[in-house]
């Protein structure tokens, strides 16, 4: 096997998210790479959820097109999912005794009852070991290593005793005893095992490798307010800010988190916060004000569908606008989006460098599916990153201390309360050198000019950006965020299939990376931008800093664009 | 109508299986309060000008969580400061439950959540619960009160007071104490008896604040039902851990804090001047 998607949908709260993660630690204790993609309803309890897996021995760009394998647990992800049930898939569904009713048959798709609410209420008298029962007949079906999924549940239930370990792998059992006296298999998907290379891999989430990446670079603050799909990030850190004497708060609101962060920044500390499109709303004057005092923080965006309360749990690029050019006045602001969850990891200990290096703030944009998705990765080396700190005031006996001194760099140096002879006002009001107010027309350009001078220059100051495919293309592909691992294996696609495509992976994306884009476009016959919103945000601030002619492909379903999609789209417009 | 984002909206406003027949808003958490008084405003101007009957009455209700009512405390102020006439209704389950339980100002010193958790460095929440109801009191508006279902006789006629207040006088605050079996971690059948322990152990004390004279409704010491709030704690799990013996200090600070408050609702019951 090289590549194998599985997916289990049911009602929020029935298991579905835990035995998918089961899944996915056993499959990676089997030594094989996995990417998952997880879709929750709103509300805690009740509605479609869904978890997918996608298992490889290789390494794994996207959550891919489609599914290989689907468990169904009850009719609505039956229904939901029955047009994708293509000839040559698996269905594995609740039946019978179970909310599906009528046995299943579709054309070229092998279908396999499993009983599993049944063998949950009657043979283990507890409903809730549904999902065990799945996980097991999943195991016996698609060979997936019965040692590693004892590991799993081991790993998980142990700290509750031998007991609810017990009563859960009865329910395996039950399952795979299930499948072993009533099916006779019939499909090719097989999971199997793999000789990994590196013994260090970890699972982590895209939340989590925020979190992660952020204390790497010696992030010790963090204030936030609860909000989906975003919290992840702040439970992440409340489980080891305090291990490393750093502070975790939860404010009343955004306004007050984006505050407590600038408070902590501009007392020395690398600070934080973490949200979503609602809440960095809310947090528009107080970047505007890091802008101008010239305060370094870093804020996590992770993406939701919007405008308003939108869909809190869905999948939406959306932000880019706002955080490009949120807020009022004219203030330097760096944008950066990480691909996918080992990136999230490096991006966030950049955003940390420049906020620091450049005394603005940083924003990360990630998205609802990267920051809920867990990857197999190697475990970062903490060691092994460049950290950056800001430039500290030193007395030189040159006069009193100029927080906003006006040379080449436009970078001055930062104290810290308590500094000696380093008292200044951090303000937001226009500043003289001292920090002290003023507001003639010379001051206003001239400190306006300081402030964007320090990043004229920061494409040339990052490592270049990544071009995939070479040579001449007819069509080049430019994108953001976690699209670029669909683009990634979209483009594979088409230079496997003899096309002349290329695309550009950048991770910065404002202030535009205008010379990596004008050299890369200089290569292409046409230029496309895949993206999920509606307004074609990335397009729409290329097109500002360039005179590119660009083709926007915009979806703004609450779901990424897969693979084949954009395969197809690639076939129409090149 | 207006509700904010929350259980209470999840659960009840699903359009169109929704539990009222009344067209409702729902808009952000911070702006609920200021959002319905923009409404009110806009119904006396129409029945000014005639574009509605005189005798058209409408009660205007706003409802949040206690989450809501903490990221939304300065709006809801403010509109209680300009007395407009509506209902402020805050149904308080100590948490931001829609999110996964993370602390309110409204949890209890010692409850654990997830963002005030239990272990070595911690035993739940470090501070005590914020009190809602007189804050709204001391703005000095007409008609402030608390109440919980299991009273439902109490509940019910604090209902038609505030509806009264509201079509003729001005703002209401209303406090209801609202179980949340999922994240308190206690069984749905135990609910009735767990409200009662709230009650009987002073921490949710029934009373009413109407045109400024403070009425307490129930005072279980009088009724010879005065519990202890570890009786409250041992139905949820949230709380297990204080009734560890090593907690017993964590415990006194928050009954001790639990009975002065109470006190002062009851003394202010007994004066009219306070």
């Amino acid at each position: 096997m090289s590549d194998l998607i599985i997916r289990i949908g049911g009602e929020g709260g029935e298991g579905i998210i835990s035995s998918g993660d089961m899944v996915a630690q056993a499959a990676a204790r089997s030594g094989l790479n996995i990417l998952t993609f997880k879709t929750f309803p709103a509300e805690i309890r009740g509605g479609y959820a869904m978890y997918q897996i996608r298992f490889s021995t290789d390494e794994i760009k996207s959550e891919g097109s489609g599914f290989d394998v689907m468990c169904a647990f009850n009719q609505e992800a039956l229904d939901k999912n029955r047009s994708a049930l293509k000839p040559g898939t698996v269905l594995v569904y609740d039946y019978p005794g179970g909310d599906i009713k009528e046995e299943v048959n579709i054309d070229g798709v092998t279908c396999y009852n499993l009983p599993m609410s049944q063998i949950a209420k009657k043979e283990l008298e507890m409903y809730r070991a549904k999902n065990m029962v799945a996980l097991g007949a999943l195991s016996e079906l698609f060979d997936i290593s019965s040692e590693s999924v004892r590991d799993t549940i081991h790993s998980k239930f142990g700290k509750k005793g031998e007991k609810v370990v017990g009563i859960n792998l009865n329910a395996i059992e039950a399952g795979a005893k299930y499948v072993r006296e009533n099916h006779k298999k019939t499909d090719p998907f097989k999971m199997g095992k793999a000789e990994r290379a590196d013994k260090d891999v970890i699972i982590i989430s895209g939340n989590n490798a925020a979190g992660l990446g952020a204390l790497i670079a010696g992030c010790r603050f963090l204030s936030c307010y609860p909000i989906t799909p975003a919290t992840e990030v702040a439970i992440f850190m409340s489980k080891y800010l305090p291990k490393l004497d750093g502070t975790l708060v939860q404010a009343e609101d955004e306004i007050a988190s984006i505050a407590n962060v600038i408070g902590a920044a501009f007392a020395g500390q690398k600070a934080m916060t973490s949200t979503s499109g609602p809440g960095l709303s809310l947090m528009q004057e107080f970047l505007g004000y890091a802008s101008m005092a010239e305060i370094p923080c870093v804020v996590v965006d992770v993406q939701r569908g919007g405008p308003s309360t939108g869909l809190p749990t869905k999948h939406e690029q959306s932000d880019l606008f706002m955080a490009a050019h949120g807020g009022h006045g004219d203030a330097p602001r760096i944008v950066l989006s990480p691909e996918n969850v080992p990136d999230v990891i490096d991006i966030m200990v950049q955003a940390f460098n420049l906020a620091e290096k450049y005394q603005v703030p940083v924003l990360v944009l990630t998205d609802g599916s990267l920051g809920n998705r867990t990857e197999s990765i190697q475990a970062p080396d903490p060691n092994s990153y460049e950290i950056i700190d800001r430039k500290r005031y030193a007395p030189n006996g040159d006069g009193p201390y100029k927080r906003y001194e006006l040379n080449e760099s436009g970078i001055s140096a930062m104290s810290h309360p308590g500094d000696a002879d380093g008292a200044y006002i951090a303000t937001g009001l226009e500043h003289f050198e001292t920090s002290a107010p003023g507001y003639t027309p010379e001051l206003h350009v001239s400190m306006s000019d300081k402030r964007f001078r320090k990043l004229e220059n920061i494409e040339d100051e990052l490592p270049p950006i990544e071009v995939q495919g070479d040579g001449e293309a007819d069509l080049g592909l430019i994108s953001w965020g976690s699209t670029l691992g669909t683009v990634r294996e979209s483009v594979d696609m088409a230079i496997a299939a003899g096309m002349k495509v290329k695309a550009l992976h950048p991770k910065l994306v404002w202030p535009v990376p205008v010379k990596a884009i004008t050299e890369f476009a200089s290569g292409c016959k046409k230029i496309l931008v895949p993206e999920i919103n509606k307004q074609g945000q990335l397009a729409e601030i290329i097109r500002s800093k360039t005179d590119l002619h660009l083709i926007q492909y915009n979806v703004y379903g609450g779901l990424p664009i897969t693979p084949d999609e954009l395969f197809e789209k690639i076939k129409e417009v090149i | 109508m207006l509700w904010h984002t929350g259980c209470g909206m999840v659960v009840t406003t699903g359009y169109p299986v929704t539990s009222f027949n009344v067209t409702y808003i729902h808009n952000l958490f911070q702006n609920g309060a200021p959002t319905l008084s923009g409404v009110v405003e806009m119904f006396n101007e129409r029945k000014l000008r005639g574009e509605i009957p005189d005798d058209e009455e409408i009660t205007f209700i706003m409802v949040t969580g206690d989450g809501g009512l903490d990221i939304g405390l300065g709006p809801a102020l403010g509109t209680a400061f300009r007395n407009h006439k509506m209902i402020i209704l805050e149904y308080d389950n100590q948490g931001y439950m829609n999110t996964g339980h993370q602390l309110s100002f409204t949890t209890p010193m010692g409850h654990a959540t997830a963002t005030s958790n239990v272990g070595p460095k911690q035993q739940g929440k470090t501070f005590h619960h914020k009190d809602s109801a007189q804050l709204f009191a001391a703005c000095h508006v007409p008609y402030v009160f608390t109440a919980c279902d299991v009273m439902y006789k109490d509940l019910i006629t604090k209902a038609a007071k505030a509806q009264y207040y509201a079509r003729n006088h001005g703002l209401v605050f209303g406090k209801l104490f609202s179980v949340c079996p999922l994240n308190w971690r206690h069984t749905d059948d135990v609910a009735d008896d767990l409200g009662m322990a709230a009650i009987n152990s002073n921490f949710f004390p029934l009373y009413e604040v109407e045109q400024g004279i403070t009425t307490l409704n129930y005072d279980p010491e009088a009724k010879g039902k005065k519990a202890d709030v570890t009786e409250w704690f041992k139905y949820m799990g949230k709380t297990k851990h204080l009734l560890k013996p090593e907690n017993e200090k964590l415990v006194e600070r928050f009954r001790t804090e639990v009975d002065r408050r109470f006190s002062r609702i009851k003394a202010m019951s007994e004066n009219p001047l306070l």
